[in-house]
């Protein structure tokens, strides 16, 4: 299909200046699997997030033209990602998949990734309770704070980039990821406690 | 006032971005720099375990081996209703056209026969139902005249 795309692209050069999508096959090389890493654990479904993936490429390389190179090519993918997340979670349609998704993630599907080649046993226990319980308290932050801390701490951006990407102000970006932080750290200081116990 | 790190300071110190009186606290409070271990820890396993994962859906879900989504399976569902409808439908219908010119011969030709009949009824004087009898009173009139003589 990418392939497909790219030749009606070849040309619009002619007329229209290049941008890093006019070879979208390349584009979609580069960042798809960075794109759909955020989208499943946003969305923690993997048919939405496949179906959302190839939106956001499809987006990226009809708008292609808007593309001034104002920010990088990640950060523009992930801003068009951002919106179609948006738009696929207000829907009805979204809430009843997502409860009846065949496909959705869980924390024992992440846990069973989790290697401790040099820890202990009690420690690896530890770890797996501690990363179950952190998955849970990111699916119970709001769409935005997820949004945030995903980006920061599991894409590693910067601060300043979530907030391109997200078109939220840097201040509000803060605010967000540090309540988003917050409600983590007092998720995983209570399992510790119990853990403890 | 709380004198541990705050969830900005933390950040900060975990992206390396500290100033340098958090980074101090963080090097001297064990509080402070024990949780910054454990955070350091976890999120690394979540991106370690995550990109794991994905990779995992990607290679799944990648158009080749993906199962058909939920929408792909209204629309399959859609159209074998439709099918199962109008397959039907459409495999009656020439059955029907061929059928159509073997049987209107017959009706027309007896609508031909009735419209005969009712010509015949009306230029006779004597309707057909009672020819029977008007047949056998023009014998005796000819059995009376054939007296007479």
């Amino acid at each position: 299909m990418l392939e497909q795309m790219a030749q009606p692209a070849d040309l619009l050069t002619a007329v229209a200046p290049a941008t890093p999508f006019d070879n979208i096959a390349d584009v979609h090389a580069l960042y798809e699997q960075r794109i759909f890493r955020f989208l499943l654990l946003s969305l923690r479904d993997r048919d939405a997030a496949l179906e959302l993936t190839q939106d956001t490429f499809l987006s990226a390389w009809r708008s292609r033209a808007f593309f001034r190179g104002d920010c990088s090519v990640a950060t523009w993918l992930m801003r068009i990602a951002i919106n179609h997340l948006r738009d696929h979670t207000r829907t009805g349609a979204f809430k009843f998949w997502k409860r009846a998704a065949a496909t959705a993630i869980d924390a024992t599907e992440l846990q069973s990734q989790l290697r401790h080649p040099a820890s202990s046993a009690e420690s690896a226990l530890a770890a797996h309770q501690q990363l179950g319980v952190v998955w849970e308290s990111v699916n119970k932050l709001t769409e935005r704070q997820r949004t945030i801390f995903l980006l920061r701490f599991v894409d590693e951006l910067e601060l300043n980039e979530i907030a391109e990407a997200t078109g939220l102000s840097l201040p509000t970006v803060k605010s967000h990821l540090y309540r988003a932080l917050d409600h983590v750290r007092t998720a995983a200081r209570d399992a510790g406690k119990r853990d403890t116990r | 006032m709380n004198p541990h790190l705050s969830s900005e300071q933390l950040d900060d110190v975990l992206a390396g971005k500290a100033n340098p009186a958090a980074v101090a606290h963080a090097a001297t409070c064990v509080h402070c720099s024990q949780e910054l271990a454990a955070l350091s820890g976890i999120f690394g396993n979540l991106r370690i375990t995550t990109a794991a994962v994905a990779e995992n859906h990607r290679l799944i879900a990648s158009p080749r081996n993906a199962p058909r989504a939920p929408r792909m399976a209204w629309a399959l569902a859609t159209i074998a209703l439709f099918a199962s409808v109008a397959v039907p439908l459409a495999v009656r219908r020439p059955a029907t056209v061929q059928n159509h010119p073997a049987a209107t011969p017959p009706v027309a030709m007896s609508d031909e026969a009735l419209m005969e009949s009712v010509r015949n009824d009306l230029a006779s004087s004597v309707p057909e139902s009672l020819q029977p009898l008007a047949s056998t009173t023009t014998n005796e009139t000819s059995t009376t005249t054939t007296r007479k003589d």
